[in-house]
């Protein structure tokens, strides 16, 4: 057990918070300054199926299901978090 | 500030001589199904809440943001939770779990507005999930000295059978009795279920007059301390846990293990959709995934007290990350059904083991905190699951990025527990060194307790 007083962070914690942390900005970054066309964000929200033609299959009896697109009237690159990924990554 | 010695007495806890701690497993195995019932009830109450002819017509974003801040509020409450378990024991914390839980079903009854979904389902429900998962899971460590992992794999396995029984009840319920009724029987039938059977529980075996199934005799005598020195011994425990490396990596592991498995529960059935499978036949792979698990989760704590837990935890994710390869060629639906059998072993594996592994690296001191640490850990690795996997399906136009995330988290998992301590012994045997005179343990005893947690040990092997 180390005795010092101060908490030792190990370095695979540190190493996999960073890897993390910088995957999210990368494909942050990249998905703002992509051109998607229509594709559906696929964020898999339970009982949803999104599907890469950007269409969403769902249980035919029912309704249609309302699926947030990120080509919408306003530009990603834009927004406030959009910018800040972008900013924040030093690939894009 | 003071102590008492109490010998407590070895015995069966019940008149039928069964063990008292199996009929404890038996109330937290039930209350492990209404936990499980609200992450079911977030899967089943997506499609009214975005069906446009229905009361509510949201859409994905709007339903996005309350299932984030269910996971978010999850793994900020989890190691809150743990901590309360371990100060006031978990006897209270489930009666607060029932009331919570029938409250915040209830109000879930009555949303009109946005804001009422996020505070009911994101916040009350998130912490009343952390409640039950918890302090609960982590209380069966303190009633079991032996067959630990018999005891967590029969209780991850009732966990993994009952979620699959709750969520076609659910779904019946939504189509027979509407929206508002719905969740006021589950609250009322769950959250009711879960005061009564408080009435049962006990904390610790000392709180029922007896002692922990597999206590021996010679075992040492349970002392009952004062308040304060209780509060003091658990700061100090947790000091000397924190200047571990286990500490840190067991959460990161199941950080990584989640999110290894959660992109593919998330989107193995849009990937077989794309590949020409059909919805129904697809659909099947989630079922075959869950019923594989059972095994996982039942097999994993046993062969892990039994082996050490490092080999099996390394093996279970081993076998979740290498599994997912079968997706890149799978096209047909009998491929997408044999990735599902070996890949519910591995996924049911890696998530059941972390009691039995607590208990090897720090004995029997009190370990809430600690698996509460490990719950935000997996919360916070199904949250990143579901983001990075949906970006990386968004920008690619592909499913393989994705894929080859989750074979990276898995993979990653494997080497951070190959880079962990052996399991073989305490790590902090002293940790009462950092305890003033009166609050410690005679030398005598604490020597004897650590010496009886590695014959415990080595009996098992």
């Amino acid at each position: 057990m180390t005795k010092s007083k101060r908490i030792p962070v190990p370095l695979t914690f540190s190493l996999v918070l960073a890897v993390v942390l910088a995957l999210i900005i990368f494909f942050g970054a990249w998905a703002v300054s992509a051109d998607t066309g229509n594709r559906t964000l696929a964020f898999g929200l339970p009982g949803t199926t999104p599907t890469l033609s950007g269409s969403n299959l769902q249980d035919p009896n029912s309704g249609e299901y309302q699926v947030a697109r990120l080509a919408s009237a306003v530009e990603n690159s834009d927004t406030w978090w959009g910018k800040a990924f972008l900013r924040a990554c030093p690939l894009h | 500030m003071a102590v008492t010695t109490t010998p407590t007495p070895v015995t069966t806890g019940s008149p039928k001589g069964i063990h008292r701690a199996w009929i404890i497993l038996g109330i937290l195995a039930a209350a492990q199904i209404v936990g499980q019932s609200i992450s079911m009830a977030a899967g089943i109450m997506v499609a009214p809440l975005n069906d446009a002819d229905g009361g509510f017509g949201w859409n994905m974003g709007m339903i996005g943001a309350g299932l984030a801040a269910y996971y978010l509020f999850g793994a900020l409450a989890a190691p809150i939770t743990g901590m309360l378990g371990d100060r006031y024991g978990a006897r209270p914390l489930m009666f607060a779990c029932g009331v919570l839980y029938a409250t915040s079903m209830i109000l879930i009854g009555t949303v009109t507005h946005f804001w009422q979904f996020i505070l009911y389902f994101g916040v009350m429900l998130s912490v009343t999930q952390s409640l039950a998962m918890v302090p609960l899971l982590a209380s069966v460590n303190g009633w079991f000295k032996q067959k630990l992992g018999l005891a967590t794999g029969l209780l991850w396995a009732s966990g993994g059978v009952g979620a699959a029984a709750v969520a076609p009840s659910i779904a019946n319920l939504l189509n027979a009795v509407g929206w508002q009724q719905t969740f006021t029987y589950i609250g009322l039938f769950g959250g009711g279920l879960l005061m009564l059977l408080t009435l049962f529980y006990r904390s610790k075996p000392a709180d029922a007059g007896t002692t922990a199934f597999g206590a021996r005799a010679d075992d040492p005598t349970e002392i009952i301390r004062s308040k304060e020195v209780d509060r003091l011994r658990l700061k100090v425990f947790n000091k000397a846990m924190r200047r571990t490396r286990a500490f840190w990596n067991l959460p990161t592991i199941h950080g990584l293990g989640c999110a290894g498995h959660g992109i593919i529960l998330i989107y193995s059935i849009p990937l077989a959709i794309d590949q020409g499978v059909s919805l129904t036949t697809a659909s099947y792979i989630l079922a075959i995934i869950s019923v594989f698990s059972i095994l996982g989760r039942f097999m994993a704590p046993i062969l892990a007290e039994r082996m050490g837990a490092k080999p099996v935890m390394m093996t279970a994710l081993f076998v979740q990350g290498l599994t997912v390869m079968v997706l890149f060629w799978a096209q047909d639906a009998w491929a997408f059904y044999l990735f599902a059998g070996l890949f519910g072993l591995g996924f049911g594996g890696e998530m059941s083991a972390y009691l039995v592994v607590n208990r090897q690296y720090f004995g029997t001191g009190p370990l809430a905190t600690l698996y509460g640490f490990e719950m935000m850990g997996a919360l916070s690795g199904h949250a990143i699951a579901t983001i990075l996997g949906g970006l990386a399906i968004y920008i690619t136009g592909s499913f393989n990025p994705a894929l080859v995330l989750s074979m990276f988290f898995s993979f990653s998992g494997v080497l951070v527990i190959y880079s962990m301590e052996s399991g073989a012994k305490v790590l902090i045997p002293d940790w009462e060194d950092g305890l003033p005179p009166e609050a410690k343990t005679t030398p005598q005893t604490a020597d004897r307790a650590v010496r009886a947690a590695l014959i415990g040990q080595l009996d098992s092997d």
